[in-house]
C-alpha cells in the first residue's frame, strides 16, 4: 500500500476534507534499530575511550573531585549544543552521544568516593532522567531511560536493613514501569498528534525494553528471598495484562472481551511463579498492537531468556517448575483451541497473504 | 516524499506531522496501511504465538522433570515418559499437513526433546560420556527431522544446538576449565563452521526454507562475524598465527562482498560495520601499544568517525533496498 491510497482511504473516509499532496512532505531520517544499536555502541565505546584519553592526559587534576565534575558539566553541555546546533551531521550527533557518556562517566567517578551504592545509583537516576528532558536526541533519550530506570531498580533493589518497610520497593517499581510502558503506548497516537513525539516514543520503547531487562534478575532474587513478594509481582502484572486486555478488545462484545481477558487471567495464573513470562507476554501482545515488530521479537527472546533462567532459580523445586510450565503449555493450546473454535479465521480479506 | 511511496510508519508520521493529523486519523492511518493489526493480523500471530510459546514451556517441563531426578519414579518410567513424548511429538507432527505450522512445532518440540532423552540415558546409565558429546548426538540425530521440516526457526535451534557442542568440546578437550573463546582453535572452528552453514544456506536455503525473513542467515553471519572478530583479534596480537588472520579476514570480506554486491541485506551489513569497526580498533591497538592518551583519543575519534560513517552508508542502501523493491513491486 503506498502512501496515496491511505490519503485517499482518509480522505474517502472524510476524515480528511480535501486530498493531501504528499509532494512537499520532507522525508523522516530512517531510525532502524539495528543503525541505532551501532551508533548506541559505538558512542559508547567512544566515551569511554575519551575518558580514557582524558585521564591520562591530566589524571593529576582528575583527582580532585570538583574537577571531575566540572568537566562531566562540560561534556553534557558540549553535547546538548552538538544535538542542538549541530544535529544536521551524523558525526557529531555521535561525537555528542560519545562526549555525553565520557560527561556522564566523569559525574559517575567523581560522586563514587564515601557513598554507598544505593546513593550513588539514586544520584544517576536524576542525572539521567534530566538528559532525559533535555537532550534532543531519539537515541540519547532512549538509553538515558534505560540507565535511569536501571539505576532506580539497582537502588531500590539494595539491602533495605534500615528501612524494612521500602522490602517490596523493587516490585512496585518494576509495575510502575509496566503501567508508564502500556499507559504511554494506549495512547501513541494522542501524544504524537501532541507534538511529543520526539520525548515519548524513546521513553515509551526504552519502558517496554527495561521491564525485560529488569523483569529476569529480579525474580530471581525475589525467589531466593521469599513468596510473597514474587506472588505480589506476578499478582500486579497479572492485573495489568488484564486491564490492557480489556480495554484493548473495547471494540468487540462483552462476552467476546470477558472471554479474553479470563484467557490471559488463566495464563498469568498458571504461572504466578514466573512474574517474567507474564511481562514478556505483556510486552509481547502491547509491542504487536502497536506495530512494533522489534520489540515484540525481544520480549519472545527474553521470554525465552527467562525460561533459561527459571531453572537455576532456588525458590521452588525443579519438579514444580516442571509441572508449572507444563500446566501453562498445556493451558496455552487450550486457549489456542478455543480461539480457533469460537473466533474461527476470515482470511477472505487477506487471501493474498494467507497464500 | 512520492505520492507512491510505501505507507510505513515512517512516512505516514512525517505526513501525518506536517499536516498536523489529529489523534483519530492518525490512528486510522496506521491501521489503514496495516502498521497496526487488523483481526486477521490478531488472530495469526496469537494462534502462532501461543504454539510456539506451549512448545517451548512443554520442553522445558520434560528438561525440568528430567533434572529434578525424582527417586521416586524408576529409570523405566523416565524414559517412558521422555521417550512417550518424544514419539507423540513426532506422531503429531507425521498427522498434519506437511509444512504447516503445527507440524513444523511438533518437528521441533521432537528436536528439543531430543536432548533430554539423552541426557537421561547418560544419568541412568553413566556412559561416561562428556557434555559436548551429548550436543554432538543431538545435533547429528535431530538433522533430519529439522531438514524435514524445512523451518528457520527449528535451523536456528539446531545452530545453537552445534555452537554449543563444538563449544564445549574445545572448553573440555582443547583449554580445560576454560572458555572455547579464548581459544584460537576453537575461535577458528566457529568461524568455519557458521561460515559454512552460512554459504550453504544461501546457496540451497532461500528458496526452500520457510520462515518470517532471513532469520538463519542474519543469525549464522552474527555467528561467523563474531567469532571472525574474536579470531582476528587473537591472531592480530600474535597468539593465533597467519592462517587465523587470513581466515578472519577472507571470511570478512566474503561477507561484505556477498551481502553487498549479490544479496543486499543491511542488517547483516550492520553486524559487519561493528565487527570491521572492531578489527581497525584491534589493528589500531597493536600498531601504537603504548602510544598512552595521545592513543586513547585517536581510537575514541577513529569510533565516532567510523561509526557515524556506517551509519550514513547503512542509511543509503536503506534507502537502495527500500527504491528497489518498491520498483520490483
Amino acid at each position: 500500500m503506498t502512501i496515496n491510497d491511505v490519503l485517499t482511504a482518509l480522505h474517502r473516509e472524510r476524515l480528511l476534507p480535501q486530498l493531501e499532496d504528499p509532494a512537499a512532505v520532507p522525508t523522516l531520517p530512517d531510525s532502524t534499530w539495528y543503525i541505532n544499536f551501532l551508533l548506541g555502541i559505538m558512542g559508547w565505546i567512544g566515551g569511554v575511550l575519551i575518558v580514557g584519553s582524558f585521564a591520562v592526559a591530566i589524571g593529576g587534576f582528575l583527582r580532585e573531585k570538583v574537577v571531575m565534575l566540572v568537566f562531566a558539566v562540560l561534556f553534557i553541555t558540549a553535547a546538548w549544543f552538538c544535538y542542538r546546533k549541530l544535529n544536521k551531521s551524523v558525526f557529531m550527533t555521535q561525537f555528542a552521544l560519545a562526549a555525553s557518556m565520557a560527561g556522564q562517566f566523569l559525574f559517575l567517578f567523581s560522586i563514587l568516593e564515601n557513598r554507598n551504592g544505593r546513593e550513588v545509583a539514586l544520584y544517576l537516576a536524576c542525572l539521567q532522567i534530566a538528559l532525559v528532558c533535555v537532550m534532543p536526541n531519539f537515541l540519547h533519550r532512549f538509553l538515558s531511560t534505560c540507565f535511569a530506570v536501571i539505576a532506580i531498580w539497582f537502588a531500590a533493589s539494595s539491602r533495605q536493613d534500615f528501612l524494612p518497610s521500602l522490602a517490596e520497593a523493587p516490585v512496585w517499581l518494576l509495575v510502575a514501569v509496566a503501567l508508564g510502558f502500556v499507559l504511554l503506548a494506549a495512547r501513541e497516537s494522542a501524544w504524537m498528534a501532541a507534538g511529543k513525539r520526539a520525548l515519548a516514543e524513546p521513553v515509551m520503547l526504552a519502558l517496554g525494553v527495561t521491564l525485560l531487562v529488569t523483569g529476569a534478575p529480579q525474580i530471581a532474587m525475589l525467589g531466593k528471598v521469599a513468596v510473597a513478594p514474587s506472588f505480589l509481582l506476578a499478582g500486579l502484572f497479572a492485573a495489568v495484562l488484564v486491564g490492557w486486555v480489556f480495554w484493548q478488545t473495547r471494540a468487540q462484545p462483552v462476552q467476546f472481551r470477558l472471554a479474553a481477558a479470563l484467557a490471559v487471567a488463566l495464563v498469568a495464573m498458571a504461572c504466578w511463579r514466573a512474574p517474567g513470562v507474564i511481562a514478556g507476554v505483556l510486552v509481547m501482545l502491547v509491542a504487536f498492537s502497536r506495530g512494533r515488530r522489534v520489540l515484540m521479537c525481544a520480549a519472545m527472546l527474553a521470554t525465552t531468556a527467562y525460561l533459561c533462567e527459571l531453572y537455576y532459580q532456588l525458590g521452588q523445586t525443579l519438579a514444580e517448575k516442571s509441572l508449572a510450565l507444563a500446566l501453562t503449555g498445556a493451558l496455552l493450546l487450550l486457549v489456542r483451541w478455543a480461539v480457533k473454535k469460537f473466533w474461527p479465521p476470515t482470511p477472505q480479506v487477506h487471501q493474498g497473504e494467507s497464500s | 516524499m512520492k505520492s507512491d511511496a510505501p505507507a510505513t510508519r515512517e512516512n505516514l508520521t512525517a505526513i501525518a506531522d506536517y499536516r498536523q493529523f489529529d489523534a483519530a486519523t492518525r490512528e486510522r492511518a496506521l491501521t489503514l496501511a496495516r502498521v497496526l493489526p487488523d483481526s486477521w493480523q490478531w488472530q495469526r500471530f496469537l494462534d502462532r504465538t501461543m504454539l510456539v510459546l506451549a512448545v517451548m514451556m512443554l520442553a522445558a517441563a520434560v528438561i525440568f522433570w528430567i533434572a529434578f531426578n525424582w527417586n521416586g519414579m524408576g529409570r523405566f518410567l523416565k524414559l517412558a515418559l521422555v521417550e512417550g513424548a518424544l514419539v507423540a511429538a513426532v506422531i503429531f507432527a507425521a498427522l498434519q499437513k506437511p509444512r504447516t505450522l503445527a507440524s513444523q512445532a511438533g518437528l521441533l518440540l521432537a528436536t528439543l526433546l531430543v536432548g533430554p532423552v539423552l541426557a537421561l540415558v547418560g544419568q541412568t546409565y553413566q556412559t561416561g560420556a562428556d557434555t559436548y558429546e551429548l550436543f554432538a548426538v543431538w545435533a547429528a540425530l535431530t538433522l533430519p527431522w529439522v531438514a524435514l521440516s524445512r523451518w528457520r526457526i527449528a535451523w536456528c535451534v539446531w545452530v545453537v544446538i552445534a555452537n554449543v557442542g563444538m563449544q564445549l568440546y574445545f572448553a573440555n578437550v582443547w583449554r580445560p576449565l576454560g572458555f572455547s573463546f579464548f581459544d584460537s582453535h576453537g575461535l577458528l572452528a566457529h568461524t568455519l563452521l557458521n561460515g559454512a552453514l552460512l554459504w550453504l544456506a544461501e546457496a540451497w536455503g532461500r528458496k526452500s526454507l520457510f520462515g518470517d525473513h532471513a532469520s538463519l542467515e542474519r543469525l549464522l553471519a552474527l555467528f561467523t562475524l563474531t567469532a571472525a572478530t574474536f579470531t582476528y583479534g587473537h591472531a592480530i596480537h600474535n597468539t593465533g598465527g597467519v592462517q587465523s588472520l587470513m581466515v578472519s579476514i577472507f571470511v570478512c570480506a566474503a561477507i561484505g562482498v556477498t551481502y553487498r554486491l549479490w544479496r543486499l541485506d543491511v542488517l547483516i551489513l550492520a553486524m559487519w560495520s561493528v565487527a570491521l569497526i572492531s578489527m581497525v580498533i584491534a589493528t589500531l591497538m597493536r600498531a601504537v601499544h603504548g602510544g598512552g592518551a595521545g592513543l586513547f583519543l585517536l581510537m575514541g575519534l577513529v569510533v565516532i568517525g567510523l561509526s557515524a560513517g556506517a551509519a550514513l552508508w547503512l542509511r543509503n542502501l536503506l534507502q537502495t533496498q527500500q527504491t528497489s523493491e518498491r520498483g520490483a513491486a
